[in-house]
């Protein structure tokens, strides 16, 4: 369960302050589908860093099962976001110089795991997702869904229980996007908690529930 | 992450980035590294003189001198004692005698040339080809003759056998070998040569020193000041064998002291004489070394320094080309330790790589910009493994950790997220 509590977060330029989030309460469930929409700038990206732990906040308190996230620092929050979170983003964040399969197994390589099993685990990733044949290509030798295919199959390989999306479908053409979040909707299925910005309504409505944010906080 | 995929991560990034990008890293410290151990080389050949020379002497170098009288051979058929044994009179003289290098052709000695082989002081080694001077043809046996008097300027230190004066010099020519000797022949052992009777006095202790025959000679285009023993063959005789003598000034005298009462007694006696000290030989090779010296220590720190701004620079812009990456492995698990392992392991593999190239273009470049005697090579090879190669080591290490260090200052000025927008 994630619980967040008058989560606020600024950001300093100098001595001009950004206030991103301004109090925000929220709680989400296991194996909810959250769709976070809301105007650009309004603070959504900042939320979903804050909860995936790529971003400490400045006040309040934020709870994931028994961790108190809001007092982790450093190298704690790194390690909690290794075991805990996956993420999604909207321009596929792969690395060029290595191969779909590779790009895949690079959570595992955080966690530890041999060789033989990265390769497996990854191999079984990207077949769920219908590209294991591109598994020795590059990223940028294939179009943007199999790459957004290949992004996804990195997040599911950690089998981590949240997962995080940023904008999945941004870089898609509509067909490409409804066919990105038909998988989302299947991993959901299996039990995964999913958080899914996005500024498409026909997105936000496969999910469970829609939080929308305005000017650093919620308001639907 | 564990060190065996830090590593794969590490050298997958040096690999599949763009080759120019390594190979301008490690052109430049290789550069850096050669132009560096040559100054260093050329420093450390003239710095070392004294060194060693001071390991060899039993009373330093500082307390050594030499004596050259002039029209010697007449003085001495006239009845006179001989520069040794001048010196040896006089209160203020510990020991003093001569010294030099020459071939022995005694068939009954040829023995020894299986285990001296190449192992010659005064012959020229180039590659794999022996050619030999006045001394050697690379067949004979090389050997030190010595006159027994001079024996104790010396700090020979025998691994068996007993010195000069347990024997009796007037029956037997003294036979002293170098420790490889050690098992060809027993210390005692009797050897009647067609020159005379010869004993097996002693086996020198490994890594035993001995002056170059004529350190009065030494300036600053010297290489070295003293020889290793360890093939030597050093035949001990009861007179002298050239000129100049050397002595060493016995304790509770300084040797000005001792230089005025030599002056002093070739004066009253009518000779004409010279009377030197190494130490004076030295501190002018040294003096006029100096400049050269001064020089030679700020081309190397202000190339050090330049080099480690440089290549530090070029590290860290090359990180930020490349932060989005950071960010992605931020965003799949990786802690910032793990980066800063990355980084470190980056930066040691193009310094190492570096340094594998630099060695043997330096021992190539070394080989061809000076011509030695094979006497030299012990010295050099001592110089170049023990003085200069583990200190460009030292400073190729400084440098990753110097390089690293702005990186990874660099790096953690974003947070993961800013990383993953390419530092936006």
């Amino acid at each position: 369960m994630i619980q967040l509590t008058q989560v606020t977060k600024t950001y300093y330029n100098g001595d001009c302050p950004t206030e991103a989030l301004k109090g925000i309460d929220l709680t989400i469930e296991t194996g909810e589908y959250i769709a976070i929409t809301g105007t650009s700038g309004s603070g959504k990206s900042t939320l979903l860093h804050i909860i995936g732990g790529m971003d400490s906040l400045t006040d309040g308190e934020y709870r994931y099962n028994d961790i108190a996230v809001h007092e982790l620092k450093g190298n704690r929050l790194h390690l909690f976001r290794k075991n805990n979170v996956s993420f999604v983003f909207q321009q596929f964040a792969l690395m060029n110089d290595y191969t779909v399969q590779e790009n895949v197994e690079l959570p595992l390589i955080a966690k530890g795991f041999s060789k033989k099993e990265r390769k497996r685990i990854a191999l079984e990733k990207l077949e769920l997702l219908g590209i294991a044949d591109l598994a020795k290509k590059r990223p940028s030798h294939i179009s943007g869904g199999q790459q957004q295919r290949c992004a996804i199959a990195r997040a599911l390989a950690s089998d981590n229980d949240l997962i995080l999306a940023d904008e999945p479908t941004g870089s898609l053409d509509k067909k490409t996007g409804l066919e990105i979040m038909e998988i989302l909707e299947t991993i959901h299925q299996q039990g995964k908690t999913l958080l899914v910005i996005t500024h498409d309504p026909q997105v936000a409505a496969m999910a469970n529930r829609e939080i929308r944010i305005e000017d650093g906080l919620i308001v639907e | 992450m564990k060190g065996k995929s830090l590593i794969k991560l590490a050298t997958d990034r040096i690999v599949l980035h763009n080759i120019s990008e390594l190979a301008g890293s490690v052109l430049l410290c290789c550069v850096m590294f050669i132009l560096l151990a040559i100054l260093l080389f050329v420093y450390e050949i003239n710095h070392s003189l004294r060194s060693r020379l001071d390991d060899s002497l039993r009373n330093g170098c500082n307390r050594f001198g030499y004596f050259s009288r002039e029209n010697e051979s007449d003085i001495y058929r006239s009845g006179m004692p001989n520069q040794e044994e001048f010196l040896m009179s006089l209160d203020c003289v510990e020991a003093a005698g001569t010294w030099g290098y020459s071939i022995c052709t005694l068939e009954e000695l040829a023995f020894l040339k299986d285990i001296q082989q190449d192992h010659v002081i005064m012959g020229n080694i180039t590659g794999d080809q022996f050619s030999g001077n006045q001394f050697t043809d690379g067949q004979d046996l090389e050997e030190i003759l010595m006159s027994a008097s001079g024996w104790d300027m010396f700090r020979l230190e025998l691994y068996e056998g007993a010195e000069p004066e347990q024997y009796d010099i007037d029956r037997y020519n003294l036979l002293y070998l170098g420790y490889e000797f050690r098992d060809a022949v027993e210390v005692g052992t009797v050897i009647q040569t067609s020159s005379g009777t010869m004993i097996v006095a002693g086996i020198l202790k490994k890594g035993v020193t001995i002056p170059i025959d004529d350190p009065n000679m030494l300036s600053q285009f010297s290489i070295s000041s003293a020889y290793p023993t360890d093939y030597s063959v050093i035949e001990v005789m009861p007179f002298p064998i050239g000129s100049p003598a050397y002595f060493s000034v016995k304790d509770g005298y300084s040797f000005e002291e001792a230089q005025e009462i030599i002056q002093q007694t070739v004066k009253d006696r009518g000779w004409v004489a010279t009377v030197g000290s190494v130490d004076g030989v030295l501190d002018a090779a040294a003096a006029s070394w100096k400049p050269v010296q001064r020089y030679l220590i700020q081309m190397i720190v202000v190339i050090g320094l330049t080099v480690c701004i440089i290549f530090s620079c070029y590290q860290t812009i090359l990180i930020l080309v490349r932060r989005s990456e950071y960010g992605i492995l931020y965003a799949n698990g990786a802690t910032t330790k793990d980066l800063i392992m990355l980084l470190l392991i980056e930066n040691a593999v193009k310094i190492l790589v570096a340094f594998l190239l630099f060695l043997p273009i330096f021992l190539i470049v070394i080989n061809h910009l000076f011509l030695f005697y094979n006497a030299d090579q012990y010295v050099l090879q001592w110089i170049i493994w023990g003085k200069v190669i583990w200190k460009m080591l030292l400073f190729g290490l400084s440098l990753v950790v110097l390089s690293s260090g702005i990186s990874i200052y660099t790096i953690k000025q974003y947070t993961p997220v800013t990383l993953i927008r390419g530092g936006n």
